[in-house]
């Protein structure tokens, strides 16, 4: 059991790493309760939508005796996930489904941990970037773009979202190249991109193959794809490799347990997860996005990512000068206007003629709130029971006086509290405590 | 385009459900559209595209459309679409006509939604193809002219609407910077990596600093908003307003139309032009019925509006939209300009249950507003424990984490004290909202540009956003300074 509280003295915020009650990691059956896999992405996206098309199998394929829940942690370009899963308990009933981004987030310094934070279980899925330009270009090849990148350093505008595999791909076709530079703009995901690339306010941008499929006819066209050989579905364009330029920027769905996770759990789980990638289902689903069903465990799968991480280390990201700063901007900001509200304030007495109002009310709401949620938090009473006890105890704090009305709070109470537990644990999959 | 939805039963009771629901969970503070589709996308899984894309599109039109009732009848907004209702809609239902500002925001909802589906229809491949034309410069001009319009238009004093604002962009800026990538003021608190995300900081703001506010007296109820007789739409009465609704129901297609900028601004610009344009500027703010109007027909249109690039490029024109392009994901659809080719049935399916979603609305609202009204009538003691148990279960719902909910109270707190010293709210949620999109451009178009800041004013488009704003800008204060003498009393948005 892992569990940190944060006092923030600023602003008062509490954060908790873990909820998780398991404490003995070492017992033998496996699974023991449903297996929790974390998306470090929000529900829809490329992660979330391949975990439940897994999910799904997995379930119609009776592979696990106990349910997968997948609970969507989104933020911060999948770290917040990630955080929670490295600091979970090490049972394997806690697991990552997260991709390159494990790598990119290390070396783009927004956290210390890398892969050797966690104990990896399996690779699942592949598919790789297409560098791409608007239909009316010059450029036919990659090998002419970066020859003109060469000749005019940063006059090229490559679209990218920063610290992602896009950025790494432009350093490293940059440094494949030899003397070439592009100008690097943060044009963001996918579609965005396609938005800048069309209207001309970027010159060269990577997609996703499927994303690539998707915009294909619409004004943008493949100059080189990033794989190891051709792919079928682009018979005419070359790879980096043919061209001379060893880019090869593979997207893979790497699944992740908490590091020091029993072997006989990772071993279960990636058994599940090979089954789950021969079914029909799958294979379907995989090939409508034009995804290989890449499947690698074990030793095969160690070295796989040790030369994964090769491809991203080496790479330094440039830091960016010139754009401004807004914090200080903005703090002077506030304390000037500041200053001119109270100046205002103080000359127009008038407006402050307000009634007498009771700070006790707030104060009171405020410490039952807090209580609540402490009480969950901290002390890990179940959110049904807490919420039983909270609504009636809020109701009575407020003005709830008869007992009638104190009975009948206390009822709708009950109602809510296991009437939301049901439905938000059940259907809408969060993970209440 | 029409007649899709009609062929299957199924689908009609998808899109019934899905705008009930919508406007249920509209009309509760705190509980937003973008909170319920994300929450219903995984219970559609089992269902095929078809099915799932109607009951989610109904419930977006819902949830638009459910706020009007709230705000009009509380001033809560039950989603921060009708932020601007509250403006105009709260005075009239509080003067005693609360049937007639409902009727007139329903009524303006639905006109506003079938004028969005006809362009939504007609026009969606070439408008969509046009905003390519927009770059980093003019979306960073965009959310200028946004900024000064929602400070202009809102409280009764500039400094107190502008400090507002910045606290706003302030509260955006903790997490991951765009453009760098770089984390900053989180304190060293992992969790801050994210920053503060929207769906806490509103339902604290909107939501919980209602459960701060202490118990209204037993003599004056503050909520006196009874409905007082049947809601009606008299025919008659909306020949006088064709103007205005044509004209917000074309600003909210037209901002619904544009990535990023969702219904909240769509009915502020809407609300703002139309204020600008009235011969009786003086009566927005206290009850006039082209303030309803204005607002409801252009929140409603935003969501045809975003819509439209959907559907046609795969770029989600709104919060819910990039909950839709999931959705789309989910079921094997690649969202794209491929997508009228490869998927005419899905497309004409998201329109057709567009079209019969905002029918289902009219009905429903005019049917259910007296129903949904009795949330208001509920005690005081009994509602707000209820209300205060759902923020805690929506913020942390959002990312399964309890940062959300200390977030949400926080912002509760500050709500409550901002609405204390009468700090208008609208800019702070606006500001915090558009300050990452304006950053993002920015620095996507002096890194584009090699750090000159010219391009915002050469450019023909960014150019013409900066001299709207001024021209809007010069008259809301032009307006303030007329009617200030008279309006001090007048509590803040």
């Amino acid at each position: 059991m892992f569990r940190t509280i944060l006092l923030g003295a600023l602003f008062g915020f509490v954060t908790t790493s873990c909820h998780d009650d398991e404490v003995n990691s070492g017992s033998a059956e496996f699974p023991r309760k449903p297996l929790k896999i974390v998306v470090p992405f929000g529900p829809g996206g490329d992660s979330d939508t391949f975990t439940r098309i897994i999910q799904k199998s997995v379930e119609d394929h009776d592979l696990l005796p106990e349910p997968l829940v997948v609970v969507n942690v989104p933020g911060a370009g999948g770290t917040i996930g990630s955080r929670r899963v490295r600091n979970a308990a090490p049972d394997g009933h806690t697991i990552l489904n997260l991709h390159e981004g494990i790598f990119t987030s290390k070396y783009a310094g927004r956290v210390t941990y890398g892969p050797e934070a966690f104990q990896p279980i399996a690779a699942t899925a592949e598919s790789n970037l297409v560098i791409c330009v608007r239909d009316d270009s010059p450029f036919q090849q990659l090998n002419g773009l970066l020859k003109a990148a060469a000749e005019n350093p940063d006059s090229i505008l490559f679209g990218m979202a920063p610290g992602t595999p896009t950025h790494f791909a432009g350093r490293r076709l940059e440094s494949a190249g030899g003397e070439t530079k592009f100008r690097m703009v943060p044009s963001g995901g996918g579609s965005k991109r396609r938005h800048d690339l069309i209207g001309k306010h970027i010159d060269v941008t990577p997609f996703s193959l499927s994303e690539f499929i998707g915009f294909e006819g619409s004004g943008v066209r493949a100059i080189g794809y990033l794989g190891p050989e051709r792919h079928p579905a682009l018979p005419n364009v070359p790879t980096g490799r043919e061209l001379g330029y060893n880019v090869v920027m593979p997207h893979v769905h790497y699944w992740w347990a908490p590091k020091s996770t029993p072997t006989a759990a990772v071993e279960r789980i990636a058994d599940m997860l090979e089954a789950a990638m021969t079914t029909d289902y799958v294979r379907e689903k995989l090939a409508e996005t034009k995804t290989a069903p890449l499947f690698l465990r074990g030793n095969e799968l160690d070295a796989h990512l040790a030369a994964r991480e090769g491809e991203f280390q080496d790479i330094a990201l440039v830091q960016y000068r010139g754009l401004p700063d807004p914090v200080v901007p903005m703090l002077v900001s506030i304390l000037g206007i500041g200053i001119w509200v109270l100046f205002q304030a103080s000359t127009n007495k008038e407006e402050n003629s307000d009634l007498p109002f009771d700070w006790r009310h707030g104060a009171l709401t405020l410490a039952i709130l807090s209580g609540y949620l402490l009480s969950m938090q901290v002390i890990d009473l179940p959110y049904p029971i807490a919420t039983m006890i909270f609504i009636p105890v809020l109701a009575a704090a407020i003005g709830a006086r008869s007992p009638r009305a104190i009975l009948k709070v206390t009822g709708a109470g009950i109602a809510i509290a296991w009437g939301s537990f049901f439905i938000f644990t059940k259907f809408l999959v969060v993970d209440l405590p | 385009m029409i007649l899709e939805v009609l062929s299957q039963p199924s689908l009609i009771m998808l899109v019934m459900l899905g705008t009930a629901l919508g406007i249920t969970v509209g009309s509760i503070p705190g509980l937003t559209g973008a909170m319920l589709i994300s929450l219903t996308l995984p219970l559609t899984f089992s269902m095929d595209g078809q099915s799932a894309l109607a009951l989610l599109v109904a419930m977006y039109v819902g949830s638009v459309s459910g706020g009007l009732i709230t705000a009009t009848l509380l001033r809560m907004p039950g989603t921060p679409a009708s932020i601007i209702t509250t403006l105009d809609g709260y005075p009239m239902a509080s003067s005693g006509r609360a049937s007639r500002a409902l009727g007139l925001g329903i009524g303006a909802s639905f006109i506003g939604g079938l004028i969005s589906w006809a362009v939504l229809a007609l026009v969606a491949k070439p408008i969509a193809e046009f905003s390519t034309v927009l770059g980093p410069w003019e979306f960073f001009a965009l959310v200028v002219m946004s900024l000064v319009l929602v400070v202009g238009v809102s409280g009764n004093s500039l400094p107190k609407g502008l400090l507002s604002c910045f606290l706003g962009i302030l509260c955006a800026l903790p997490g991951t910077a765009p453009g760098t990538g770089e984390l900053r003021l989180t304190f060293g608190f992992s969790a801050m990596d994210d920053g503060l995300k929207l769906l806490p900081v509103l339902i604290g703001l909107f939501a919980l600093s209602r459960v701060f506010s202490p118990p209204p007296c037993e003599t004056s109820q503050v909520i006196s908003t009874e409905i007082n007789g049947p809601i009606t739409l008299k025919l008659k009465e909306w020949k006088t307003h064709w103007l205005n609704l044509l004209r917000s129901s074309a600003i909210g297609t037209g901002i619904g139309i544009l990535p990023g900028i969702g219904a909240n601004i769509g009915s502020l610009i809407a609300y703002s032009t139309s204020r600008a344009t009235s011969k009786h500027p003086e009566k927005f703010g206290t009850g006039c019925d082209d303030g309803i109007i204005a607002s409801e027909s252009a929140n409603n249109a935003t969501v045809g509006g975003a819509l439209v690039p959907l559907v046609a490029l795969g770029i989600p024109g709104s919060v819910i939209d990039a909950i839709l392009l999931g959705a789309f994901v989910i079921h094997g659809l690649q969202p794209g300009p491929m997508l009228f080719a490869n998927d005419p049935k899905i497309v004409g399916t998201i329109i057709s249950s567009y079209l019969w979603a905002n029918v289902a609305m009219l009905f429903l609202m005019l049917l259910s507003a007296r129903w949904i009204a009795k949330l208001a009538r509920i005690q005081h003691h009994t509602l707000i424990p209820i209300v205060a148990t759902f923020c805690v279960l929506g913020s942390f719902a959002l990312a399964n984490r309890y940062f959300d909910v200390w977030v949400m109270i926080s912002f509760g707190v500050a709500g409550f004290l901002l609405e204390r010293w009468r700090i208008p709210l609208a800019p702070l949620v606006i500001g915090f909202v558009l300050a990452p999109l304006g950053e993002e451009s920015i620095a996507t178009g002096l890194m584009s540009s090699g750090g000159s800041w010219l391009p915002l004013l050469t450019r023909l488009g960014s150019l013409s956003f900066l001299i709207i704003a001024g021209l809007l800008l010069f008259w809301s204060l032009r307006q303030r300074r007329a009617n200030s003498p008279t309006k001090d009393s007048n509590s803040s948005a």
